[in-house]
């Protein structure tokens, strides 16, 4: 991997989190059938909004180390007619605005589900918009459909991990929906499955071309993630059937909070192996 | 030229002829003022071939050629797709030029360029490539890279007119099909070298 893609790893990770972790709360508090089910889920949501807010800044600031010239970085705009990274750009501010907007129609009471649902179309353009950026026609392991598929995936993934801990934390404060933890965990299990197959695919279209990463290249490290991933669904899983029996409160807050760990430390060995496998036709 | 024609100009490089010397490279180096470990034109040094017996004897099919390559100026130029800022831009000559007041060194057209075009000046931190020599072109003159060279056979012109002349040929290894950005260049390559890609390589590469 280029040492100068570093910012990127983590500023791709932290704008992906905060869409997901957006993302998904909003649709815990939208799934909810009557006002008073929603209006028990407030303190759920200023943690989510919060924890939102703080992993876009922390990208944000992180995406300038990347530029050369942040003071002209307002002119990253420009270019929204051929270039994915002004698109980029826009749909963050965007995205950006929308959270803000949400949580502050929150504080002054004005609960309409339409800002958040903006937001959320918003936070997944971005990530689309990012995955897009990526498909440069000169890079085959990133030129193909599993690029958006492992972004979105990892946005969903990380996503549910933190929705998951901020209503384990928030848990004494909100009324938790009955089912909402299982159906999280089982949907991080699926969502590892998907994600388990992406960087396969990628490798596979970058196989033809002569010098190219093969899988065998990165067979430990993807095994790793997948690894990662895969034990900490099962663990997010496991602290929310019971399976460890009652009146063991402590272990099932360990097996979860382990598990969410496990979920994200995945997703960012994952976003490694990405840019690891960068290469491009030609010199 | 009047109004709004435009035309797209294109390098020509005689393969078969050309020696490596790298007076390309260093004209270019020093018309542009470019800092220690910049290059905006580069000589690929391409071979293959090894000893082989036959009968009682050995013999070999030892083979290199070089290529000078710079920006290849690309009628679809995906550096100038790629850049957020439209810093990256092509103008009526079809010359892709970088803005520096524009430019806010992402480095996303260095990613994006199958020809290592785009280089990162530390100095002026901004990304920098070749522009044809555009000051030089725009008064009738010479890009300084054809100007050295002393085989006279790196040459430039507008494109389809070196095309009909040369032949369209744009690729060989180790350049990349140029269907992924269409390269403003026409390379003369009559002598065979090697079977097929595979039996060349990169003999020069820590020097790009």
């Amino acid at each position: 991997m280029r040492k100068k893609d570093l910012p990127l790893v983590f500023f791709t990770l932290l704008t992906q989190a905060a869409v997901g972790c957006f993302t998904t709360s909003f649709l815990v508090y939208v799934s909810q059938r009557s006002a008073a089910e929603r209006a028990s889920l407030e303190g759920f949501m200023g943690v989510s909004t919060t924890v939102t807010l703080v992993l876009l800044v922390s990208g944000l600031l992180i995406a300038t180390r990347h530029l050369r010239r942040p003071s002209k970085g307002y002119l990253a705009i420009a270019n929204t007619v051929t270039s994915w990274l002004s698109r980029e750009m826009l749909l963050g501010i965007g995205f950006g605005l929308s959270v803000l907007g949400f949580a502050v129609a929150h504080f002054l009471n004005f609960r309409s589900p339409w800002v958040g649902a903006v937001g959320a179309i918003l936070g997944l353009g971005l990530v689309y918009a990012i995955s897009r950026l990526y498909m440069l026609r000169t890079v085959p392991s990133w030129n193909n459909p599993a690029t958006p598929m492992s972004f979105l995936t990892t946005t969903l993934l990380v996503g549910t991990a933190l929705t998951s801990t901020a209503l384990r934390l928030t848990a004494g404060e909100v009324q938790v929906p009955g089912g909402l933890p299982e159906t999280l965990a089982i949907t991080a299990l699926a969502l590892t499955g998907i994600q388990a197959l992406a960087i396969r695919i990628s490798l596979r279209y970058s196989r033809k071309h002569r010098g190219f990463p093969s899988y065998n290249d990165f067979q430990k490290t993807f095994l790793s993630r997948v690894l990662l991933s895969a034990v900490g669904a099962v663990l997010l899983w496991i602290s929310t059937t019971g399976l460890l029996g009652p009146s063991t409160y402590a272990l099932t807050a360990m097996s979860f909070f382990i598990g969410a760990a496990f979920l994200i430390a995945g997703e960012v060995l994952g976003r490694f192996l990405f840019f690891a496998i960068y290469k491009r036709v030609g010199l | 030229m009047t109004g709004k024609e435009t035309r797209q100009l294109g390098f020509h490089l005689d393969i078969d002829s050309c020696t490596g010397c790298k007076a390309c490279q260093i004209a270019c180096k020093g018309k542009n003022l470019l800092p220690r470990g910049l290059l905006w034109r580069k000589v690929v040094e391409a071979r293959g071939g090894d000893w082989v017996k036959r009968e009682n004897a050995w013999t070999n099919n030892i083979f290199a050629y070089y290529i000078s390559l710079s920006c290849m100026h690309c009628e679809e130029a995906i550096c100038v797709e790629v850049c957020p800022t439209k810093a990256s831009t092509k103008n009526r000559d079809g010359i892709v030029y970088i803005d520096p007041d524009r430019c806010i060194g992402c480095s996303y057209c260095e990613m994006a360029c199958p020809y290592g075009a785009p280089r990162f000046d530390e100095a002026k931190n901004v990304m920098t490539k070749c522009d044809f020599c555009r000051d030089r072109v725009e008064d009738g003159g010479r890009p300084a890279c054809v100007d050295a060279c002393q085989m006279r056979v790196l040459g430039f012109g507008e494109l389809n007119e070196i095309k009909e002349a040369n032949g369209p040929n744009n690729e060989v290894f180790p350049l990349p099909n140029a269907s992924y950005t269409k390269p403003s260049v026409v390379l003369k390559r009559v002598k065979a070298k090697g079977k097929s890609d595979d039996d060349v390589c990169i003999g020069n590469e820590e020097e790009l």
